[in-house]
């Protein structure tokens, strides 16, 4: 480790860059990324090195490093150090090529070093551009950059109630003219005909904007800190990088036009998420022929075919929707997916979105005709859209040959037409059938059903999504979904202690997050516990008087034991000898002692 | 019968009142691919559409009829369209459009459906392979309750929503019954008489044809005014024509009891017509055939 060095320059040992190396800092970082990236020894230029923090370390590997930048007070005390130093205006974007070129001097340049420059450059592309070329022309050496995270939780916590602390160093330094998210740092770079090739991000849980630390913001027993740092974290892994350590390699620009970018406009409502086994081919047809009579046909169905060995199922499938009318077959994609649990073909599809809302359907589900066009009547503001389901019971024919599945019941109306957040948190009132989310939703936080989980998968995807969209019940029932007395489903193949098993582990889950509830929650809870407590005062009541009846019931078994006593002496009397012989007698004489 | 007529040709009919246009054009498209499908097996030689129009503002205008067997990419050899310029409820419509149009099937379909593309190879092989004469497709996603044999698929009655009948057996039975069933039990009328004379009256279970049904949380089905005085006209012309004086009786009593306007208007003109003598002779053998059970027309599953 080298730490600062008091060599020559006072004047920049009190500067408020001279940064002292350490392993655990975005510094040693880019060294160990060097490290695993395992460079060709040669030069490493290091634009805008300040106080050259690695040139040391990059030193002691046997690399040339050649320390540039504005200020003479900074090169002065690199090179009283012995490093090679050049100075360099990097504002002037179009001399860089040949400045470069001109200090490689015919020499082999293993990388270029941007460690905490970039955030300081009015314009960004310009220069990345410019120092494209520069690379061009110097063989193509890997750039290594290093640039603070401005979406650091510490940062975004504290801009929600009001805060934006710059200081003189770190995440909010004052001279910074750019600000990077993970998201701008890959687009700029993107842009400028650079591929990342690695990336060593140097992460810290409490940052420099850390402070106070008494800030409901930043109070790690806040609730409303909590709840931040959850969101964040579900949106990337970046909400504690400070410093994001990243490896670039020059690429053709060509490359990075994407063809598949689709404006809003083009993009159909829906994609329908279909999964199936291949195993219910008339099922299928039927779920299919449902899709294919919707009133709306703004949607593409994603038909993902979940078997191992595609040789039956596959052509199976296909052989089904091409049946169709090509304005509907023309809309099926036929996905094969292989591996994983029920949960696996749904995540392969969540990545293959290009529509505006996604929504499920199984192959043993059926819908009405217009179960697009209600969702679509309610999907505005990035809501989450929700239907409701009647059920029905089916099973599996005996004779599959004569009848595909036979229906036992009418429609079952069991769940409710409006969403209840907190009726939700005990067990789940929307199949997976009746519900839709904003792709925009999905694409944020990167949202994929847990595939470790066997059953339940949808009320945990579905408890993930509300947790950060409002959700819009269209109250119309517009799926039937069928619950199987034999054959084929979850709600049969599982037996009902998994279910309960899962439903505590969902609801453990949900338990460890913090939870957000839409306005008007409170009167739910509200009157839950008004509920709650009628039934505790109605079973104290049906207590007391249990006691009552008990204590009744013993007293009248007193009562009959006594009687009982009595009647056994009267009967052993009334049966004696001597009572049957003198008994009459002795009442008479009674008598007529009492008259005396 | 030529060798072309061996295989036999099968004419759907579709009778509408005041559908929006987008939604025939959807069930185009369904029948198109059906048909090119039944025709693929060779089971048929040739399906033609026709339309009939008992709406008071006819649905389509010149040219669209046209246009729609142009879309059906050959699948169709023809699509008609007809303006009654009456209402002539569906059995009317019906007879219509059957009359003067030979061909070996006939396919009843209503214009809120959308056949699966097996559909119509289902229906036809059913009708072949088990001898039956009229066969009734089933309807998804709201199947309906009717029992009907697991192992024969024989059944009671068969819906008009989507039943395939032996041309022969329609000529027989000389239609719908449209003077006496206007909108509701003409088919019940209809698969009952067919049975009567013998023929087997089945459900394909295969054959699956979407019917667009929206069941509702408050009242499961909402029912239309005209759906309630048909129903209520057609199970008295129902209960006289199959010999059910107690049916009558019942059901006379019931909408006396009952609340609603437009069911004692349906008993107003039942009774007009028995008045004047315009109600349903009675049918022999009625007894083997009619069931009234629960106040339905068979027996149900659930």
């Amino acid at each position: 480790m080298v730490s600062m060095l008091h060599t020559g320059s006072d004047k920049y040992t009190a500067s408020r860059y001279a940064f002292s190396f350490a392993w655990e800092s975005s510094y040693g970082h880019v060294v160990r990324l060097i490290e695993r990236l395992d460079l060709m020894r040669g030069l490493i230029v290091d634009l805008g090195c300040g106080s050259a923090t690695v040139a040391e370390p990059l030193g002691e590997r046997g690399y040339e490093y050649i320390g540039v930048d504005i200020d003479s007070a900074a090169l002065e005390y690199v090179s009283a150090r012995g490093f090679e130093t050049h100075q360099l205006d990097l504002r002037y974007v179009d001399r860089l090529p040949a400045e470069l070129v001109k200090m490689a001097n015919g020499r082999r340049v293993a990388a270029i070093m941007l460690l905490d420059v970039i955030e300081h450059l009015p314009e960004t592309q310009p220069f990345l551009l410019s120092l494209r070329d520069a690379l061009e022309q110097l063989g193509r050496p890997l750039l290594f950059l290093s640039v603070p995270n401005v979406a650091h939780i510490d940062v975004g916590a504290k801009l929600v109630f009001g805060r934006w602390n710059y200081r003189p160093t770190g995440l909010l330094d004052s001279t910074h003219l750019q600000f990077f998210t993970a998201e701008r740092l890959g687009e700029e770079t993107r842009a400028s005909g650079f591929l990342e090739v690695d990336a060593h991000d140097f992460e810290l849980y409490s940052s420099d904007q850390y402070f106070p630390s008494d800030h409901p913001a930043l109070s790690s027993e806040s609730p409303v800190a909590q709840a931040m740092r959850a969101w964040r974290e579900a949106v990337d892994q970046h909400g504690h990088t400070v410093q994001f350590v990243r490896a670039l390699a020059v690429a053709d620009l060509e490359t990075h036009k994407s063809d598949s970018i689709v404006s809003p406009s083009e993009k159909p409502f829906m994609t329908v998420v279909m999964r199936t086994q291949g195993t219910r081919l008339a099922n299928l047809r039927d779920a299919l022929t449902c899709l294919a009579a919707q009133t709306s046909d703004d949607f593409v169905v994603l038909l993902m075919v979940h078997v191992d060995r595609p040789d039956f199922a596959l052509p199976s499938v296909n052989s089904i929707v091409d049946d169709f009318h090509h304005t509907f077959s023309s809309r099926v994609t036929v996905v094969h997916v292989a591996g994983g649990d029920r949960a696996r073909p749904l995540n392969e599809a969540l990545g293959r979105l290009r529509s505006k809302y996604v929504a499920f359907l199984d192959d043993d589900d059926l819908v009405t005709a217009n179960w697009i066009e209600t969702f679509a009547s309610v999907a505005v503001d990035g809501a989450i859209v929700r239907s409701v389901a009647a059920v029905r019971h089916v099973s599996k024919s005996p004779d599959s040959h004569l009848t595909p599945y036979s229906v036992e019941s009418g429609l079952e109306f069991r769940y409710a037409s409006e969403f209840d957040p907190v009726h939700h948190l005990w067990g789940n009132e929307t199949p997976i059938c009746t519900f839709a989310v904003p792709c925009s939703l999905i694409e944020t936080f990167e949202l994929r059903f847990d595939e470790q989980i066997h059953i339940l998968e949808d009320w945990d995807f579905l408890m993930r999504c509300v947790a950060f969209a409002p959700i819009r019940d269209t109250r119309e029932v517009t799926s039937i979904y069928q619950m199987w007395g034999t054959g084929e489903s979850s709600a049969s193949l599982h037996d009902v202690e998994l279910w309960q098993a899962t439903q505590r582990i969902l609801q453990g889950r949900m338990n460890q997050r913090p939870l957000v509830f839409p306005a008007g929650t409170a009167d739910l809870l509200v009157s839950m516990c008004k509920r709650l407590g009628e039934l505790d005062a109605a079973h104290a009541e049906m207590l007391a008087a249990r006691t009552q009846v008990m204590e009744h019931a013993s007293t009248i078994e007193e009562q009959a034991g006594e009687l009982g006593v009595l009647y056994h002496k009267y009967f052993m009397i009334i049966n004696s000898r001597r009572w049957r012989i003198m008994g009459p007698f002795a009442a008479i004489a009674n008598t007529l002692r009492r008259r005396r | 019968m030529s060798s072309d007529e061996s295989f036999g040709r099968l004419r759907v009919q579709t009778v509408l009142f005041g559908q929006a246009q987008e939604q025939l054009w959807r069930l185009l498209q369904g029948l198109s691919a059906a048909a090119r499908k039944v025709q693929d097996a060779g089971l048929v030689t040739s399906v033609d559409w026709a339309l009939g129009d008992s709406s008071s503002e006819p649905v389509f205008g010149p040219g669209d009829a046209k246009a729609m067997f142009e879309a059906s990419d050959g699948s169709l050899s023809a699509v008609t369209y007809e303006v009654f310029g009456a209402n002539l409820g569906s059995s009317g419509g019906q007879n219509h459009l059957a009359r003067g149009h030979p061909s070996e099937f006939l396919l009843v379909l209503n214009p809120d459906t959308y056949p699966s593309p097996t559909a119509l190879v289902e229906l036809v092989d059913a009708l072949s392979s088990k001898r039956a004469s009229v066969v009734e497709a089933r309807q998804i996603p709201l199947e309906h309750p009717r029992y009907y044999d697991p192992i024969t698929g024989e059944t009671s009655w068969a819906s008009g929503f989507c039943m395939l009948v032996a041309r022969s057996v329609f000529d027989e039975l000389d239609g719908f019954d449209s003077e006496h069933f206007l909108l509701h039990c003409d088919d019940v009328d209809f698969s009952w008489r067919a049975r009567a004379r013998g023929h087997k009256v089945i459900v394909a279970p295969y054959a699956t044809v979407f019917h667009d049904k929206r069941p509702r949380v408050e009242d499961s089905w909402p029912t239309p005014d005209a759906e309630l005085y048909h129903a209520a006209l057609g199970r008295l012309m129902l209960a006289t024509r199959w010999d059910r004086p107690d049916v009558v009786e019942e059901t006379i009593a019931f909408i006396e009891s009952g609340q609603s306007a437009i069911q004692r208007e349906a008993l107003a003109e039942f009774q007009s017509r028995m008045e004047s003598r315009r109600c349903p002779s009675i049918e022999q053998d009625a007894e083997s055939v009619a069931q009234f059970i629960d106040g339905e027309y068979a027996a149900h599953r659930f």
